[in-house]
């Protein structure tokens, strides 16, 4: 992550006697302003949003708010029926998450490390975090364990410096709060930002998390003070205390988890590549692989209220286990292909986000599949 | 043009002796004189422009159906090089009819058509791509990163297992909805053509090329596979096979005008002479064209048609002059003469008038009907020599039968002499509009016409409104063809390229994909836009894909590292070697004029507010963009096209007749008839596009020789003091006669057109047929009922330099 490729240097030569030369002869420049930054380019209300890309949705109060591509917010009154766009979004990069702790309050995250916030149930979004800021909150961060002599410290603050450099290019991919005022953020290259205060100001995590390659951080999940955070690599992170401190799950498979779900007892269940699902009875410490029938990446998980687990997956499938995810079985609905979010509408419906928008799947879909898998016992570490 | 005459042309001579051979103008003696030396020359013109006729093509190239002038072709031409197999491709698809693509004969299949038609001439082979071709790769998405290959493995045989490999590949390739349908029940041999064969540096003979597309179809197609083809190319092939058949309607056009002649003078004879001189024009004509280094397309194919048609009628004129002076008694070279002095100057007169509309049609800056103005121009001033010289004097030698001239006279003798009695009932109806009520009634019907007409005529569409290929019939194969790879491919037939221009290696610049990814989001905004593409999209697919796949990462990155390593892999479609240029697809639902300009209005407002020199946003190609600008064209020509044809004509009627009442007269019919054909093509949903431009001109120009006829006669006659119902009684018996042939033959000829099975020439077909006959209507009906009004035989004496024909 260079400041400028020798490509970008010859023509960033070449601007430069062109802008020179430009001065020197008279300008045939048309309108000449130029295009907004996507961070400061308001989402666009637009014809095409309700169908175009979406990357999460999730209940605030009776509501339901989506997020997805170029700052796209959608809104669902009645249960993920009809849809309709946020009157105010201020930015057009695309939004990976959403979360609301109340009918009011929620967080959004997205692409240049945007987090926004709306107090008004998703109608109107503001700005509380960039890319530029985020790497910053970093850097001091990664600057004052250098100072403070903690060990491996200089080798953060060195990439801590890259970041800075490196401008708003990174996202964020997973947000979640506790309540109005305790709230995380996990993204690429390693990034994790926590807030005690709903946003106003930021910490880093990033020391504090023992991630020291940068893994991308897919998702963070929250439950009082227990945190799990799942990435790259196979990589999981759990936290007791509220994210003062993270330790790492070991796990036996090396490809990426895009989620992790905390079950009853200490069972654990990741999922993500290639339809990998790997379940743990033990807070992390044994694996077992469950088969879900297709190499299809799974891309999204969810407890929901009545306890069974759901796994949706990029070629459409929704997978339920009743048993705590020892077995699934692959719902006959089929909401589209490209599934990216799951959430619960108040009248129990599924509402699923995915490359084509949202779809509604109603309750009673849940009870009819086929048993697709089970533990396989050789992947028992 | 006034022309009065001082010769003697009604003294019956019979014996040739008591005819001075010195008599007449200059050019009359020098023809006459000569006769026989006349007759030689045009039979050795005749014999080598016929032989040169043999080297006439028929051909049609992209270019010259397109309005290069404009500069949004302009800039697709300057541009085009670097936009890979756009404008300008084939695509077979090879459909399986049982099971699926995913079978060791059907891909073999599929192997062997895309071997034959590499070797095609003018395929732009490294670019041409089918499921063989090594460039048609999958990638996937492993633990280690990212894998990939050729869809057909290079270890393929045939066996279940190598089918079930293609089939993953398929699946990972990108390429279900572009190579592959999404059924899995065809695949695509996609071909981009070049305009000249790289080999030769000839131009790709497109009629050559269908015919081989045709044999391969012949050869591969069976009960197990179906193909499918489309392309511009496809497209113009069968077109010229469709020009084909349009010689068989030119020998319909023949017979039946040939029939209407003869039913009317009923002489063997002299029909036959007019039939041949009319042909000889046409054997000039096609002669000329390869000599001048003319071809025939589409569009100047129908010409030969008009020019014989026209040549019918001005033949008939001056047979049935001959043909009144042989029954008086007069020698046949002498009638021959008389008749020459006659109507040499009425007939100039009346093609120049038509030349007149052919020649406004220079004006539309395309060239295929720049080129139907310059044949038709040849063909009016061939038949000049071939209607206006060489029949009169072949005339002299044959003369004409005895019985059919004294039908002719006898015709004549009763219909002038006895008027007030036996008048033939369809002249005494047409008489009655010279007065109240009828005129009145027929003046009001006209503006009450008109003005429906109006109201109707603003609802007229520019361009074409039918899907895939509107030059050829909804039912055809093409559109047939065209119907199938719209139903079964993702991508629309109405593809509009925006093109992006960046300083050199600045194509995949953060910055300039920022601003292409801005100029997607407003086109996406457009009811009318189905999907966009271009590298910004491309980019975020990309960037997901470097993911693992996950669609969290579609955005566009910021890091020109990882920009870089995306262009790399990009498909040639997108951008240019050079990296300086950028394309922006828009796949349109339809081609509509307001689809179209809804798309042209967003890229100009945000070309306005964002181009600069580092960026520029420049309209347009692709076949929607290139229509984009041809109805800018259309548009604006049509309006100029109106204003010149009318101005000439205008011009040349008061020229003519010296009087703006006449003028009037003249023209006011004209108009409603013009109104009237654009209601009439709004209500037959033809739009105003390049085949239908010409139809008004053409119309306006032969419908104002009805007038001039008509006019000219009823003039001179209320000069002498005749009642307007006189005045046009008689130019109705002398010149109102040919005008109702003439508007018949024009009008049969044009209408079996409406068979080719070229629609657009059978929606010109229509639309002449129209103009033609309502135009004769016009001047048989509303000429007199307006002449009531504005011309009393005091208000034309009180115009002393009033002149006309004098007949």
């Amino acid at each position: 992550m260079h400041a400028l490729s020798p490509l970008n240097r010859r023509t960033a030569l070449a601007a430069a006697i062109l802008s020179l030369a430009c001065l020197a002869g008279p300008s045939h420049a048309a309108g000449g302003s130029t295009v907004p930054d996507l961070l400061d380019l308001p989402a666009r209300e637009s014809a095409r949003a309700q169908h175009s890309l979406q990357l999460a949705v999730a209940r605030a109060g009776n509501r339901l708010v989506a997020v997805g591509e170029r700052g796209a917010v959608l809104i669902s009154d009645d249960a993920g029926n009809s849809w309709r766009q946020a009157r105010s979004v201020p930015v057009s990069v695309a939004l990976t998450d959403v979360h609301f702790v109340s009918a009011t309050h929620g967080w959004a995250v997205g692409h240049s490390g945007v987090v926004l916030h709306s107090a008004d149930g998703g109608e109107t979004w503001q700005r509380q975090l960039d890319g530029n800021q985020a790497a910053v909150v970093v850097r001091d961060d990664a600057k004052r364990r250098a100072e403070a002599g903690e060990e491996g410290a200089a080798a953060a603050l060195r990439s801590a410096e890259y970041l800075v450099t490196d401008g708003p290019d990174k996202p964020f991919l997973g947000v979640r709060f506790v309540d109005e005022l305790h709230g995380y953020v996990v993204g690429a290259y390693g990034l994790a930002l926590h807030t005690a205060d709903g946003g106003k100001s930021w910490q880093s995590l990033v020391g504090r998390v023992p991630n020291p390659r940068g893994k991308h951080l897919y998702q963070v999940q929250v439950d009082g003070s227990t945190l799990l955070i799942a990435g790259e690599q196979g990589a999981l992170f759990r936290s007791s205390d509220a994210g003062a401190s993270f330790t790492e799950i070991r796990t036996p498979y090396s490809g990426t988890f895009f989620g992790a779900l905390e079950l009853d007892g200490d069972a654990l269940l990741a999922f993500g590549l290639r339809g990998n699902a790997w379940r743990s009875e033990d807070g992390g410490a044994n694996w077992q692989q469950v088969k879900l029938g297709q190499p299809v990446t799974v891309s999204a998980g969810r407890r929901l209220q009545d306890g069974s687990v759901l796994l949706a997956d990029e070629s459409g499938r929704l997978l339920r286990s009743t048993d705590g995810a020892r077995s699934f079985v692959a719902l006959a609905v089929q909401p589209g292909t490209g599934l990216t979010g799951i959430a619960e509408a108040a009248d129990g419906a599924l509402i699923l986000s995915s490359a084509r928008g949202l779809s509604r799947v109603e309750p009673d879909a849940l009870a009819s599949g086929e048993r697709v898998s089970g533990i396989n016992v050789s992947g028992v570490k | 043009m006034s022309h009065v005459q001082s010769l003697p042309t009604d003294a019956v001579i019979s014996d040739l002796k008591e005819f001075d051979q010195r008599s007449g103008i200059l050019a009359e003696r020098l023809l006459f004189n000569n006769r026989l030396a006349i007759v030689v020359i045009c039979l050795f013109t005749t014999l080598v422009l016929g032989y040169q006729a043999l080297g006439l093509s028929l051909n049609a190239a992209f270019e010259k159906m397109i309005p290069t002038g404009h500069p949004y072709i302009a800039n697709f031409l300057e541009n085009r090089k670097q936009l890979a197999g756009m404008g300008n491709t084939l695509r077979i698809a090879v459909e399986a009819k049982e099971g699926t693509i995913f079978d060791a004969e059907y891909l073999d299949t599929v192997r062997k058509l895309s071997d034959e038609v590499f070797l095609l001439p003018g395929v732009d082979r490294p670019y041409m791509k089918s499921l063989w071709a090594p460039a048609v790769r999958w990638t996937g998405v492993t633990e280690d990163g990212l894998d990939g290959g050729p869809v057909i493995p290079d270890d393929y045989d045939g066996s279940a297992q190598s089918l079930e490999q293609v089939r993953i590949n398929v699946e990972r390739s990108g390429e279900i909805g572009q190579l592959v349908a999404g059924n899995y029940q065809s695949s695509i041999v996609l071909v981009p053509l070049q305009e000249r064969i790289a080999e030769t540096g000839e131009r790709i003979d497109y009629h050559a090329l269908s015919q081989r597309i045709e044999q391969l179809r012949a050869k591969y197609e069976s009960d197990k596979v179906a193909i499918h083809v489309t392309g511009f190319a496809k497209v113009v092939g069968d077109l010229i096979d469709g020009l084909r058949q349009v010689l068989v309607f030119f020998a319909a056009a023949i017979v039946i005008c040939t029939a209407v002649l003869y039913w009317y003078t009923r002489c063997l004879r002299s029909t036959l002479l007019v039939v041949l001189c009319s042909m000889i024009a046409v054997v000039w004509l096609l002669g000329l064209l390869p000599t001048l280094g003319y071809e025939l397309d589409p569009y100047s194919v129908l010409v030969p048609f008009l020019v014989f048609a026209i040549g019918m009628s001005h033949g008939a004129q001056k047979m049935n002059g001959i043909m009144q002076d042989i029954g008086r008694g007069t020698h046949r070279l002498v009638a021959a003469r008389y008749t020459f002095r006659r109507l040499f100057l009425a007939g100039m007169t009346a093609l120049l008038a038509d030349a007149v509309g052919f020649a406004v049609l220079m004006v539309i800056d395309i060239q295929v009907i720049q080129d139907l103005a310059i044949t038709a121009s040849i063909g009016v001033a061939v038949l000049i020599f071939t209607n206006l010289v060489l029949l009169p004097i072949l005339l002299s030698y044959t003369g004409v039968s005895p019985v059919a001239a004294q039908r002719s006279l006898k015709a004549e003798l009763m219909e002038a002499n006895d008027a007030e009695h036996k008048k033939h009932p369809f002249w005494a109806f047409l008489d009655l509009f010279t007065r109240t009520p009828w005129a009145g009634l027929a003046v009001g019907l006209g503006l009450v016409l008109g003005a429906i007409g109006l109201t109707i005529s603003f609802q007229l569409k520019i361009g074409d409104t039918d899907p895939g290929a509107p030059e050829l019939r909804a039912d055809s194969r093409y559109n047939q063809d065209n119907a199938f790879m719209v139903a079964n491919y993702a991508a629309s037939s109405d593809v509009y390229i925006v093109m992006v221009k960046t300083p050199q290696y600045a194509c995949a610049h953060y910055s300039t994909l920022r601003a292409v990814d801005a100029l997607e989001r407003e086109l996406q905004q457009l009811p009318g836009v189905e999907a966009t593409s271009s590298l910004a999209g491309l980019a975020k697919v990309a960037n997901a894909g470097m993911n693992e796949g996950s669609l969290k990462w579609y955005e566009m990155p910021r890091s020109q590292d990882m920009l870089n390593a995306i262009i790399t892999r990009a498909p040639r479609e997108m951008f240019n070697q050079n990296c300086d240029l950028l394309t922006v697809y828009a796949y349109l639902k339809d081609h509509k004029a307001d689809t179209l300009t809804s798309v042209v209005n967003t890229v100009e407002t945000f070309a306005a507010q964002y181009g600069s020199d580092d960026i520029r946003f420049l309209n347009a190609a692709g076949n929607a963009g290139i229509e984009a600008a041809t109805n800018i064209v259309v548009k604006k020509a049509n309006v100029q096209m109106l204003f010149l044809v009318y101005a000439a004509v205008i011009v040349l009627a008061f020229i003519t007749f010296r009087s703006w009442r006449a003028v009037v007269c003249a023209v006011v019919p004209l108009m409603i008839t013009s109104v009237l054909c654009e209601a009439l093509m709004v209500w037959l949903n033809i739009g105003v596009k390049v085949a239908t431009l010409p139809v008004i001109a053409l119309g306006v120009g032969i419908g104002v020789d009805y007038a001039l006829y008509v006019m000219t006669v009823t003039l001179a006659r209320l000069k002498e003091g005749m009642s307007l119902s006189e005045a046009y009684y008689k130019a109705l018996i002398f010149t109102g006669k040919v005008v109702v042939l003439t508007g018949i033959t024009l009008g049969i000829a044009v209408a079996t057109w409406v068979w080719s099975p070229i629609k657009f020439q059978a929606d010109m077909g229509i639309l002449l047929a129209f103009m033609f006959v309502w135009n004769m209507l016009g001047a048989l009906i509303l000429l007199p009922a307006l002449a009531h009004f504005l011309l009393r035989p005091s208000q034309v004496e009180a115009q002393p330099q009033a002149q006309a024909v004098a007949v």
